[in-house]
């Protein structure tokens, strides 16, 4: 598959093509819209990766003459320009992305690929010897094992329960989203306790962000036991199991040798 | 009545004048922060925090204390043990307080016993909460930047609409034209639309808010290139993504919401999937916190 970078600077066009040619894709090269629109007429593309502000010609320009000569190649405008007003109008004429510069390899391989409507899991596999690790959102995480992890905004709940499982049991806590979602990135749990109450996020797009990066773990709700009916309540929402604090010792217990049992208590 | 509308129209630009040459003069009334939220926003940006002595004050203003207690008992946070105030305190959190009182402050903003107002406003909070939960989320899950000052900026992003309003009302009639069904709504609107901006602004300096908040008020319809991950960018993004779910005050350009998502998207590093979780369920979340 070929794609033409249009970019008035040899250092974003060198990168494009160190990133995109990992891949397997031709990259073919024009410094402005003018050159860009010269190498279209040689022969058809299946993606342009347009700047904004250029010499001779700029991007919007060669996209108005592109898409008005009923050319319809699929254009993901790739630009250090922010302004909303520019990209209105590439939108009215069809552009399929954008990338504001500077970008990360990344950015540019998912949104290149989604404009092919490409696998993405398929090219991160084939170009992993080469390239960074793979986005985010499929990427396996790269460190260990480790068999629970707890978000609660409140440590102490961390706390009680490490005093309640057996050493052997490794647990990690965290305090916040953020932090959550890094642990995951950063090594496998068996088990993601979730405290349904977190200040800033909605515990179910949290759970629902985790089981992405970690769809092998049980994904626990950590409910108050005050509550009603608190197990219902979270497998309706789409958690694996529940447990409740205040803890109960037995209750951690049964809970612990459901998923832990060769550990020793 | 094509001569009403357009004497209403010139009525509601002269309006329109008066307000915004106020606000150039420097001679805008804002409303003021209630002395006891002032107070209480002292005592927990206080590093030596005192819960008794927030408690104490809290207590003076009864329906700020009714309303932490409702967020503190709400069937979101479940919990039904909570019977005092004091309890309450301790089961909120300093940070969720710190939001507690700001938006209680805020939502007094955008009650009127004008019904016309009243009606006006009420979407323009809608849309508000609807910006303030999108933008804690995103920050939340996927940037360097407070959620908490998101979660204001958000919340307070349009704030000068309200206050607009009233003042417009209050200069209606001061020039004794407040009879029923004068008003042209949209000329009206228009009118806010172009000059809430400067209030909102006015009202966050007085208020001392943080420079992001004030930011998110300030310009909602650019992004600031040179702070990518800002709370005001997190709030431009989450606008136009709640314009998108239909939280819109005034018609909207679908392109115009495009660009907004799409530059939005690069700047601040967001994944589609984040963005499809994030404004799963706004609609409900939304109608339970206006």
């Amino acid at each position: 598959m070929r794609i033409l970078t249009v970019d008035d600077s040899s250092t974003i066009r060198t990168i494009i093509g160190k990133t995109l040619g990992e891949l397997g894709f031709a990259i073919e090269q024009a410094e402005d819209g003018e050159q860009g629109l010269a190498k279209l007429a040689t022969g058809p593309v299946d993606l342009i990766l347009l700047d904004v502000t250029m010499p001779v010609m700029d991007g919007p320009t060669m996209l108005e003459k592109l898409r008005a000569s009923g050319d319809k190649t699929p254009v993901i405008m790739l630009t250090s320009e922010s302004k909303r007003s520019i990209m209105v109008g590439a939108i009215k004429l069809g552009v399929s992305d954008y990338i504001l510069k500077p970008f990360k390899g990344d950015e540019l391989r998912t949104k290149v690929l989604k404009a092919l409507h490409l696998d993405e899991a398929t090219f991160a596999r084939a170009a992993a010897p080469v390239v960074a690790p793979a986005p985010v959102a499929i990427a396996a995480p790269s460190g260990d094992t480790l068999d629970i992890l707890v978000i609660d905004d409140m440590e102490n709940v961390h706390k009680k329960l490490r005093t309640l499982l057996p050493e052997v049991v490794s647990m990690k806590g965290c305090a916040n989203a953020r932090d959550a979602i890094q642990a995951c990135r950063d090594a496998s749990y068996r088990v993601i306790v979730i405290d349904l109450v977190i200040p800033d996020v909605n515990s179910v797009t949290l759970m629902n962000q985790l089981r992405e990066l970690q769809p092998q773990a049980v994904m626990t709700a950590l409910a108050l036991r005050s509550a009603t009916d608190a197990a219902t309540d979270a497998k309706t929402r789409g958690f694996d199991d529940c447990i409740c604090k205040p803890f109960d010792a037995a209750l951690v217990e049964q809970w612990r040798i459901k998923y832990f049992a060769r550990a020793a208590a | 009545m094509v001569a009403a509308a357009s004497t209403a129209e010139k009525l509601v630009g002269e309006l329109g004048r008066i307000v915004l040459g106020r606000i150039s003069a420097g001679r805008l009334v804002l409303p003021v922060m209630p002395a006891v939220a002032q107070s209480c926003l002292a005592i927990l940006q206080d590093p030596n925090f005192q819960q008794k002595k927030f408690t104490a004050t809290l207590e003076r203003e009864p329906l700020l204390s009714a309303s932490v207690l409702r967020s503190a008992m709400s069937a979101a946070n479940a919990n039904a043990n909570v019977k005092t105030l004091d309890q309450a305190v301790s089961a909120l959190g300093m940070q969720k307080l710190k939001s507690q009182l700001v938006e209680f402050m805020t939502r007094e903003l955008f009650k009127s016993t004008d019904s016309r107002i009243q009606s006006a406003t009420k979407k323009v909070w809608e849309h508000s909460v609807a910006v303030a939960t999108l933008a804690r989320e995103i920050a939340a899950m996927t940037s360097g930047a407070n959620s908490d000052t998101c979660y204001l900026a958000g919340l307070l992003h349009d704030v000068g609409k309200p206050i607009l309003a009233a003042m417009l009302l209050d200069a209606e009639r001061k020039l004794g034209k407040a009879k029923s069904g004068w008003l042209d709504i949209a000329v009206w609107t228009s009118t806010i639309e172009s000059g809430h901006r400067k209030v909102g602004v006015a009202l966050a300096t007085e208020w001392k808010l943080p420079d992001e908040v004030t930011s998110g008020i300030s310009d909602c319809s650019e992004y600031d290139s040179e702070n990518r991950i800002s709370a005001a960018n997190i709030v431009r993004f989450a606008n136009a993504l709640a314009k998108r779910e239909g939280f819109t005050t005034t018609t909207v350009d679908p392109a115009d919401i495009d660009a907004l998502i799409m530059i939005g998207r690069s700047m601040l590093g967001i994944d589609d999937d984040v963005i499809a979780k994030v404004v799963a369920g706004l609609a409900e979340r939304v109608a339970q916190a206006a």
